[in-house]
């Protein structure tokens, strides 16, 4: 019997043996090589594309043994094992090849060619195919293709400048508000992830380079994923670190945009419980792709700009300990991280000292900390220098005290009674219906001694203090814009520069915050003067868009209606009509009841639960066309499946002329509060000093109560007139400005204080002015919304339904509309078969056991029938 | 022609009338009932869970094919492999026919097979679809000549599955799928009343593309296997290896390499991953040139080789 060909020892299958033991070894020492070398590294980056370009630059420059002879031997021994496997791999194909193609003919040759040209034209093929293709939707909607305009324009994207695209998985964008995460809220979360990463895809064949990263913050990597998708770009870091909800970033350079995945598809919780017939469904509203376009094709445009007017330190943007809950610190962070550039103005000047009322200004931030340090550093040298003249004087006192203690008793009562007229004041006592000082000379010298001490401590701390406001002060100083802006002394022209690139002016003015408490701030303290009010002015007949936050202008004697100033004027000018009330809940009158006739204590606490405010967004009756504020804060609700919880307490009534609600194209006010209200005048409660066994103490004297004005024909109804709510709080209005702010005596009065600003150049342009303000200014239309309460916007950080509120504004105030939750937009739900319980068991088992055991059946049927035969 | 539809009737009535074709067949059914159930139950969801695609449970879940990847080797193991074990590969090769007509019989009756694996999966589309036919008794010419072509067409391919004369067969079918489809497309554009009209309450066009899909991916995992089958001469072995061929074909859509959908690496990892093709496009009614190429590059190249295998066997 002829031997096995298979086990004949020829030098060719001795070789073949050899190359395949030497491949197979190859493969482990590689193995373990990349093993070593990979765990010597000092680190490996994350992305397999930069990871193995790492590990070949360590392997290399281990090769020369600078990182240790045992690594060098790794690095030889990984590289020879690499020759191994390439030389083991041809070998096999070269033999699969002869295999397949037969070695023995002219054929076999033939073939070999032909294999080869197949195996050409395979990868030639795919290689083609992979970078020209064609994807073919043919869903019913069209589901995954751009529309035409959109994507025409991103076309237009600039190929060569790459837009990094992170998707943001903060499991938290439909919950923000909520509070807490539904089943809803989640789907929703997940699905838009989902149809996101589509429109990034689609974005991805038409658009310029896209580099779409995801990260997820429940993933155990995230950390590092961030690090290697920030890289180089801090801004977007900042930007993924403030974002309050899941969200698309769009970075280019520096420049960075944001998107929250409701702002692309928002969840309908209101629709999803009441569709499928009431069993539930996913509904989300679709805000359109333009939206989410927009955000690429703009993010090299500047961000828009909002001014805030502030009125003093503590109502500022900063974050003050303490005091953080009547700071626009948390309106700052909003309206960052929404991408806004936010500037404050300081409209009012600490600079006349501190019991110097403020003077009008238009400071910067650093400028108004320059006035502010400068005025403290001189406040505390004259107080240094005061304190240092009493020291001297108490010391040299504390040493003739000790000579005089030889002198007679006459001059030594007399020599203590001038001690203590002058340091001891507060220790002099009544004695037998004379003034009297320490019987004891020791207690005398102990009580000087104190003096002293305590003279000598707070000298101390003050020139601690001076040593720190002179520090901060140098370093403001080195700021040349501050020390510019700080020699600008014409406000007018100041104000009017700052507000030139501006976009939105926001004029928050936090008044009373608890008037049982008696706790508020003075409303004239917020007072604009006669030039700020035109510059303000000016701005709004640029047709630039204002926001307004205004508190009740109330006093302790009623409305302070000193406190209207000019700025109040032009809302009036533009239809609205301010009210000189508070509204007071029905349910803050058992609060005031409480404190009737008590003495009078200022932090009491104030626990009276006030209702949510209702958005009307057709106006009370329904009959108009809707607010577009107020269907945004409508589809928000819908959103959430219920009403949003803005609270407001002593809110201050807002409303529009009937002249400017018969012009509106809309219903201009949309914020109502409750009907459990009145409009006070009086909201703070009367205190009266009363005298008791404790002395005189403050007591609540009378507390305010609905007194509804009494009408009839002869004193027909006023808008101040005291009656129940509801009351409008807030309104938003377009409108054509004024033609009377167009006319020419008053335009020539702009070209007169143009004019007077003394600059030249004012002069050649003042005739333009007038021509361009009286011919053509009048037909401009602007916006203009108005919120009754000066703290809806207050607090370190912005509850989510006032963040809402504020965004939803702004949209609408610059025109953003493709940011507004969309009322018209179409709605996206998952299919439903809606299959009866009997139906559903009869589909589950026939398809599940039906159909095989079917196929089971007929086989072994089969089998039988073959056996029979 | 004749030895090719006869070798083709051969290899297809050969896996029915052997137990690994209706075990393919029931376990291949099971494992899509099973997903058809989970299909059916999120479509019949209340609250916020559900399904957009409902294809995508079927055939985007990488379970499936971790399950169908054993599919294609165990039909085709057999094809070559046996010829060679039981020495018949060199009388088939002596026989009055061309190597090519042996790879296209033996492929399309493996081919008719897998299709016939797929038939039953359609009585799942009622559901998927949210189907809805009503009936209507609208006997007119046109519709009488569809039905009519129909039952023409089915007597003829039950007479050429059962080896009855196949010219008449072939004729026959001919003749029924004219009258079918131009009594048919008349009947659907000229009468106002149809006999059946039928709604879908969810999107059809991701079933059409889905089947597309299976169709071709089915055709290049089975010329896949047929090329191995025709290399080796234990079906088992055939079986192996074939599995292990088309593993990078599945298994690289169970990782994620890099998590940047825009780079090279994670497109040329989607373009290797089938079950990526599926979820992302074929279950979602988009057609990918880059897939279809692809499916179809590589059933040629196999087919090729098969037959480039076959023409050094008969050398050797």
């Amino acid at each position: 019997m002829a031997k096995d060909v298979r086990y004949r020892k020829t030098l060719g299958n001795r070789l073949r043996f050899f190359i395949r033991f030497l491949g197979i070894t190859g493969l482990l020492v590689f193995v373990i090589g990349m093993f070593v070398i990979v765990l010597s590294m000092p680190e490996v980056p994350s992305k397999p594309e930069q990871a193995a370009p790492a590990v070949q630059r360590f392997v290399m420059s281990s090769l020369d043994g600078s990182h240790g002879t045992g690594l060098q031997a790794a690095a030889i021994a990984t590289l020879l094992a690499e020759a191994a496997i390439a030389l083991w791999l041809i070998t096999e194909v070269v033999g699969l090849l002869f295999l397949v193609t037969g070695r023995r003919t002219a054929t076999g040759a033939l073939s070999t060619v032909q294999i080869a040209l197949a195996s050409f034209l395979l990868v030639a093929v795919n290689v083609y195919s992979f970078s020209h293709y064609f994807r073919l939707d043919m869903t019913r909607g069209s589901n995954f293709t751009l529309p035409p305009q959109v994507a025409q324009e991103l076309r237009t994207l600039n190929k060569q400048s790459p837009t990094t695209v992170v998707v943001l998985q903060k499991h938290q964008t439909f919950a923000t508000i909520a509070g807490k995460q539904d089943s809803f809220d989640t789907a929703a979360d997940s699905k838009v992830l989902e149809k996101v990463r589509d429109l990034v895809d689609q974005f991805r064949e038409l658009g310029g380079r896209l580099r779409v990263v995801a990260l997820d913050v429940n993933d155990k990597r995230y950390d590092q994923e961030l690090a290697a998708a920030t890289e180089g770009m801090p801004q977007l870091k900042q930007a993924i670190a403030s974002a309050p909800e899941s969200s698309i970033f769009f970075a280019a350079g520096d420049r960075v945009q944001r998107l929250s995945f409701s702002e692309f598809l928002q969840l309908d919780k209101t629709g999803s419980k009441e569709a499928n017939g009431g069993k539930g469904n996913l509904v989300l509203r679709e805000q359109g792709v333009s939206g989410f376009a927009n955000r690429i094709l703009a993010i090299q445009e500047k961000r828009p700009k909002a001014a805030i007017l502030v009125t003093a330190k503590i109502l500022s943007t900063d974050f003050i300990e303490g005091l953080e809950a009547v700071t626009l610190a948390g309106l700052k962070k909003s309206l960052v991280d929404h991408g806004f550039e936010v500037e404050e103005i300081f409209v009012r000047s600490e600079s006349g000292g501190r019991n110097q009322p403020s003077q009008p200004s238009a400071d910067s931030r650093d400028e108004n900390r320059l006035v502010s340090l400068e005025s403290k550093r001189d406040a505390l040298q004259l107080q240094i220098e005061v304190t240092k003249a009493r020291l001297k004087s108490a010391e040299d006192d504390r040493k003739k005290a000790d000579e005089m203690d030889r002198q007679s008793e006459d001059a030594q009562i007399l020599f203590w009674f001038q001690v203590y007229a002058n340091f001891l004041r507060d220790r002099l006592v009544e004695r037998a219906g004379e003034v009297a000082i320490d019987r004891d000379v020791a207690v005398r010298k102990k009580a000087l001694d104190d003096y002293i001490r305590i003279r000598k401590s707070a000298l101390d701390r003050m020139e601690k203090s001076l040593a720190e406001t002179r520090d901060e002060l140098a370093k403001l100083e080195t700021n040349e814009k501050a020390l510019e802006g700080q020699r600008e002394r014409d406000v007018k022209a100041k104000l009017t520069k700052k507000l030139a690139d501006v976009d939105l002016l926001i004029v928050p003015r936090l008044t009373i915050i608890s008037a049982p408490s008696l706790f508020g701030f003075d409303p004239a303290m917020h007072q604009l003067s006669a030039e700020q009010a035109q510059v303000v002015k000016d701005f709004m007949k640029s047709g630039k868009p204002v926001l307004a936050c205004l508190g009740p202008i109330s006093g302790q004697d009623g409305p302070d209606l000193q406190a209207i100033d000019g700025f109040e004027k032009l809302l009036a000018d533009r239809g609205i009509q301010l009210g000189n009330q508070t509204v007071l809940y029905n349910a803050e009158a058992a609060a005031y009841e409480e404190i009737r006739g008590k003495p009078f204590t200022q932090f009491a606490p104030h626990a009276a639960d006030i209702p949510p405010l209702k958005l009307e967004s057709k106006g009370l009756k329904g009959d108009r066309d809707p607010n577009p504020v107020g269907e945004g804060i409508r589809m928000t609700e819908r959103s959430l499946g219920h009403s949003l919880d803005l609270r407001l307490r002593h809110p201050r009534p807002v409303a529009l002329t009937p002249e400017a609600r018969a012009r509106s194209t809309f219903a201009a006010e949309f914020l109502y509060t409750d009907p459990e209200s009145w409009n006070e005048a009086s909201p703070y409660p009367q205190i009266r000093p009363e005298r008791s066994a404790f002395g005189t103490v403050p007591v609540v004297s009378g507390i305010p109560e609905f007194q509804p004005t009494q009408t009839s024909e002869n004193k027909p109804s006023t808008p101040d007139d005291e009656r129940a709510g509801p009351f409008s709080v807030g309104v938003a209005i377009e409108s054509e400005l004024p033609k009377f702010w167009f006319e020419p005596q008053q335009a020539a009065g702009d070209v007169a204080s143009l004019v007077l600003a003394g600059n030249p150049w004012n002069r050649i342009v003042a005739s333009k002015v007038l021509a361009e303000e009286t011919e053509a200014g009048h037909e401009k239309k602007g916006r203009l919304v108005v919120l009754g309460h000066g703290g809806i916007f207050t607090g370190p950080e912005l509850k989510p339904v006032n963040e809402k509120l504020l965004l939803h504004s702004i949209n609408w105030l610059l025109g953003r509309s493709d940011r507004l939750p969309q009322t018209e937009a179409q709605t996206w739900e998952y299919p439903r078969v809606n299959l009866s319980a009997r139906q559903f068991s009869l589909w589950r088992w026939g398809t599940f056991l039906g159909l095989p055991l079917i196929a089971i059946y007929v086989g072994l049927i089969v089998l039988m029938v073959r056996k029979v035969r | 022609m004749r030895a090719t539809l006869s070798l083709f009737r051969r290899e297809f009535t050969a896996y029915f009338l052997s137990p690994i074709g209706y075990v393919a067949l029931a376990g291949f059914l099971l494992v899509t009932g099973q997903l058809f159930f989970r299909a059916m139950s999120l479509l019949n969801e209340t609250g916020a869970d559900g399904i957009e695609y409902p294809m995508q449970v079927l055939l985007g879940d990488e379970k499936f094919w971790l399950v169908f990847l054993f599919i294609p080797p165990l039909l085709t193991m057999r094809l070559l492999a046996e010829e060679r074990g039981a020495g018949t590969l060199e009388a088939l090769l002596t026989a009055p026919i061309r190597d090519w007509q042996v790879v296209l019989a033996k492929f399309a009756a493996c081919f008719a097979f897998y299709l016939v694996l797929w038939l039953p999966t359609l009585t799942y589309l009622p559901v998927l679809l949210d189907l809805h036919a009503f009936w209507k008794p609208a006997f007119t010419p046109y519709s009488i000549a569809m039905l009519a072509g129909i039952l023409v067409a089915i007597a003829a391919f039950v007479m050429l599955l059962f080896g009855m004369n196949g010219w008449i067969a072939m004729l026959l079918g001919l003749i029924g799928a004219a009258a079918a489809g131009a009594g048919g497309w008349l009947h659907y554009t000229k009468d106002a009343q149809h006999l059946l009209e039928l709604t879908a309450g969810i999107d059809p066009y991701p079933a059409l593309t889905s089947y597309v899909g299976v169709v071709l991916a089915g055709a290049m995992f089975l010329a896949l296997g047929m090329f191995v089958s025709s290399l080796v001469k234990s079906q088992l072995v055939a079986a192996m290896i074939s599995l292990v061929l088309s593993l990078p074909l599945v298994v690289s859509a169970f990782w994620r390499l890099d998590r940047d959908s825009g780079t090279l690496l994670y497109r040329v990892e989607a373009f290797i991953s089938v079950p990526e093709h599926f979820r992302n496009d074929f279950t979602r009614g988009i057609l990918d040139t880059r897939w279809l190429v692809l499916y179809a590059s590589l059933t040629l190249f196999f087919l090729l080789l098969t037959v480039r295998s076959l023409e050094s066997n008969r050398s050797k």
